[in-house]
């Protein structure tokens, strides 16, 4: 399998000289193509943090990353930029979408960044909402939708330009257990006719167990790793919450 | 820890926040203290001597002034507030009861206030020294300005502001009585309706615009707008207002609504973004950005105008006071006495001297089209001279000679201050002289649009067949006047003193009654006038030009950075999906420069259809002028950009 991103010795300090305070502490990662990977970890232990230098958006102290073969850590703004445009597609939990643009609009946003013709924009869009089934809102704005479709709308926009690596930073985090549910059917019809690459941190096992693979961080450092496998997803949520638990401090996160 | 200590740490924690608001303050008391001083200048009075037109315009200009900064102290306000929702929610929040925060905001506002108003009177009276010398070096007058301390215009700009202050400061406290907790956290967060653009409405944008363009520009020949000028220049201004407001508040929908069917320009990025976020704010955007056009049309109109008279006052002065000097030949030894000056004179030798005689008769004009100027003012009387003379000043003059004029007819010549005037008005009307009882009908055959007086009201002239002229000659005294013209006439100052000390010392004291011919006119002293009358003019319209520019590029400033700071967490959003900071610093330059732009274009596009109809009315070519000012006025909105775009790059990244 083809690996799409490989991050060794990433550290992460935050502070100046005097008041240093590590977040992320030599972390390793590897994710192949076509994977459904889960980074689970109790709050404060660098999830996002994580992400965010994954997603080219912070930078790490040390460390290098690659992502399809490209190491982006010496990257320049301007190229940097052009990369994450092209190469990666972003879910947030407070969803992101520009309120002034329709759900249509904000799905092809990252195509008219890339300057693609108006036929291909369209048949995109009509392709991606029909997946995530968000047809019928297209000409809406974000304010008249509930949240769930707002997310599947930030999943569509996320997918549309076919990135090589899906981030989601807590994407069931602000939505009901119905959409929740909806959202990450999504992702594995994503994933698995698309082969759609995503990495997904959540505080949630629930959602964690739709994953192929969950890593755990505790206190900036990598802590385990858990893999579905064959097992049904019910006893994957087992251990996942197990897991959990065992690393003390996360208890009160799941219901 | 009591109310004033969290007030004054409030404070001192958050002065750059504040720093905005104070300054608008402060310029605004600087301004109007700058104003009320220029107004009570013992200097500037004395310079104007008894001609005390300074008083009128200036306090006039300074009501105008009052009711705008008022209106911009109170938008800086609200403006400064609205960013502070927030914050006042969180005092709520931690208990603090709405009396307490009433009563602190009141307290901080009060503050702020006496600091403003300390720091600005300190400025203008630096300010108003050297707005004063700028001031007379436009009327043309040479004095240096001593720093002076006058306390009237400290009392009055105290009095004025305290009160504008107390009346904010209550506003403020008001605040937090009138809103609910949920509604100050929300301030930020409220999320405007997308409005639908009507077609209908604009069409209705087009079309008033279109019919007050349309009347303005056809004001010139329209009988309405002679009669009734003040009925339709407002009803006028009431279409160019309304219409602009559709316009900003339809017409930009319609036309985002419209480039959304065109796809494959719609589905650029930069214009997926700009237009959409254009169409959000329709609705606050239009009476905002109606408001900065009309205020920008205003200062342009303002400006314009002021600047044009100044201009042309001193660039056609000659054609209205076409002699040197001109006063009436009523005796041989004061005719010599005022030879022996002017051949004297080593600065302004003489470059023609002429003396011509003329009538004043009665006649009527009743069949005439145009009544012209002066035939009231001097009792149903025509000027009238022989053909010959006429060219004998026109070879002098260099004008162009008439080579004949049959019996019986006549060529008007007269030119009005103000007003246009037609080459064929009154062709093949008549005019009846009143001859021995007699009416001898006179035949206008034409016009020459010049004078031949340097008076300060003059008679419409008759050009007669020398025939004709010989005719009615007889039982009228003619009038003897002499006409001269000196070189450097500009600088003819002191020949002028000398003169008229002369003539004044002779004629006048002799004089039972006193007509215009009778008296001593000269070049340089109109000159003087004019450039003291216009200066004021230009002095003060400039002033508040670039007031009105100040406060209309303050209120986008704001608007743009409340918008950007709306809009942070959006730009944010476009950075993680990969627009580099290049791009997104592009973005913002768009948006802004739309905001300045639109009022900007609507605002030049409605002075320059006014200016070119008072153009035309009056007669006067605008051209130069106003391009100049559009020039000028159209750099410092630019530099208003650049300062706002800036800021607001500075607010998304940081």
């Amino acid at each position: 399998m083809d690996v799409v991103l490989q991050a060794r010795g990433i550290e992460k300090v935050y502070g100046t000289k005097t008041n240093l305070f590590p977040v992320l502490n030599e972390v390793d990662l590897t994710i192949h193509k076509g994977e459904f990977v889960g980074i689970m970890g109790p709050s404060g232990a660098g999830k996002t943090t994580l992400l965010n230098i994954l997603a080219t958006i912070d930078k790490p102290t040390l460390g290098s990353i690659q992502i399809n073969g490209k190491d982006i850590t010496g990257l320049r703004d301007e190229p940097l930029s052009e990369f994450r445009r092209t190469n990666l597609g972003f879910i947030f939990q407070d969803y992101n979408l520009l309120d002034s643009l329709t759900i249509r609009e904000n799905i092809l946003l990252p195509l008219a960044f890339a300057n693609q013709a108006v036929a291909t924009i369209d048949s995109k869009v009509e392709e991606v909402a029909s997946v995530l089934g968000i047809q019928g809102i297209l000409e809406k704005y974000p304010y008249q939708t509930s949240g769930g479709q707002k997310q599947r709308t930030a999943a569509a926009r996320a997918i549309i330009h076919n990135p090589s690596l899906v981030l989601a930073d807590e994407p069931t985090g602000a939505l009901d257990s119905k959409s929740s549910m909806d959202l990450l059917n999504a992702f594995n019809v994503l994933n698995r006719d698309f082969q759609t690459t995503i990495l997904m941190v959540t505080h949630d096992a629930f959602a964690a167990s739709y994953c192929d693979r969950v890593i755990f961080i505790k206190d900036g450092s990598l802590f385990t790793e858990l893999v579905k496998g064959d097992k049904e997803r019910k006893r994957f949520f087992d251990q996942l919450v197990t897991t959990l638990s065992s690393m003390g401090g996360g208890n009160h996160e799941f219901v | 820890m009591s109310l004033y200590d969290v007030v004054l740490k409030n404070l001192k924690h958050n002065f750059g926040r504040y720093f905005i608001y104070i300054a608008s303050l402060t310029f605004s008391v600087l301004i109007y203290f700058t104003f009320v001083s220029l107004q009570y200048n013992d200097q500037i009075a004395d310079a104007f001597g008894r001609e005390d037109k300074i008083g009128p315009v200036l306090t006039g200009a300074s009501i105008l002034l009052l009711v705008f900064i008022a209106i911009f102290v109170w938008y800086s306000n609200t403006f400064f507030i609205r960013n502070r929702k927030q914050e006042i929610g969180i005092y709520a929040l931690v208990g603090a009861t709405k009396t307490e925060i009433g009563r602190m905001l009141f307290y901080e506002n009060m503050v702020l206030s006496l600091l403003s108003l300390g720091v600005g009177i300190g400025l203008g009276q630096v300010f108003s020294v050297f707005f004063s010398m700028m001031l007379l070096k436009i009327m043309g007058i040479n004095l240096v300005v001593h720093f002076t301390v006058n306390v009237i215009p400290i009392v009055q700009t105290v009095i004025v502001f305290l009160l504008m202050m107390l009346l904010t400061s209550f506003q403020g406290s008001r605040i937090i009585h009138r809103f609910q907790l949920i509604d100050l956290f929300q301030a930020k967060n409220k999320v405007q309706s997308v409005v639908k653009p009507s077609s209908i409405i604009a069409l209705l944008a087009f079309g008033l615009l279109g019919i007050s363009y349309w009347s303005l520009l056809h004001a010139y020949d329209s009988k309405s707008w002679d009669t009734h000028f003040g009925r339709n220049f407002s009803g006028v201004i009431i279409l160019l207002v309304a219409g602009s407001y559709m316009l900003f508040h339809s017409a930009s929908g319609l036309f985002v609504h419209i480039l959304q069917n065109k796809k494959g320009a719609y589905y650029k990025w930069k214009n997926l973004i700009t237009f959409t976020q254009l169409k959000s704010r329709l609705k606050s955007n239009a009476i905002i950005l109606t408001v900065i056009s009309v205020l920008n049309g205003v200062t342009l109109v303002a400006f314009g105008f002021a600047y044009t008279m100044y201009y042309n006052t001193l660039q056609t002065l000659e054609d209205h006071v076409p002699f040197s000097y001109q006063f009436e030949v009523t005796g041989e030894q004061l005719n010599e006495e005022m030879s022996a000056v002017l051949t004297n004179s080593k600065n302004n030798s003489i470059l023609f001297d002429e003396t011509f005689e003329y009538l004043m008769i009665s006649g009527k004009a009743d069949d005439l089209e145009t009544i012209p100027g002066g035939y009231y003012y001097f009792e149903q009387q025509f000027a009238a001279i022989p053909l010959a003379t006429y060219n004998r000043l026109a070879d002098q003059m260099d004008r162009q000679a008439i080579s004949t004029l049959a019996e019986g007819k006549t060529i008007m010549l007269g030119r009005n201050f103000i007003g246009s005037q037609k080459e064929d008005g009154n062709v093949g009307r008549t005019i009846s002289l009143a001859m021995n009882g007699i009416e001898k009908p006179i035949h206008v055959v034409g016009n020459k649009i010049e004078s031949i007086f340097n008076y300060g009201v003059q008679p419409s002239v008759l050009i007669l067949n020398d025939e004709d002229y010989k005719q009615i000659q007889e039982g009228i005294t003619p009038i003897l006047t002499r006409i001269v013209k000196v070189a450097d006439q500009e600088n003819s100052g002191p020949l002028t003193e000398q003169l008229r000390t002369i003539y004044e010392g002779s004629v006048l004291p002799e004089l039972d009654r006193y007509e215009p011919h009778m008296d001593f006119y000269s070049f340089s002293e109109n000159n003087e006038k004019a450039q003291s009358i216009y200066g004021l003019l230009i002095f003060v319209f400039g002033f508040l030009g670039l007031v009105f520019l100040t406060a209309t590029g303050s209120i986008i400033y704001f608007k743009m950075l409340t918008e950007t700071t709306e809009d942070r967490k959006r730009y944010q959003t476009l950075r993680n999906l990969g627009l580099s900071q290049r791009k997104v610093k592009k973005l913002i330059a768009r948006q802004t420069i739309i905001q300045f732009l639109l009022p900007l274009i609507v605002g030049i596009g409605h002075s320059s259809i006014i200016l070119s109809a008072l153009s035309h009315v009056m007669d006067i070519n605008f051209v130069t002028p106003v391009i100049i000012c559009t020039i000028v006025y159209s750099l410092l909105y630019g530099g208003y950009y650049r300062i706002t775009l800036a800021t607001a790059i500075k607010l998304v990244n940081s």
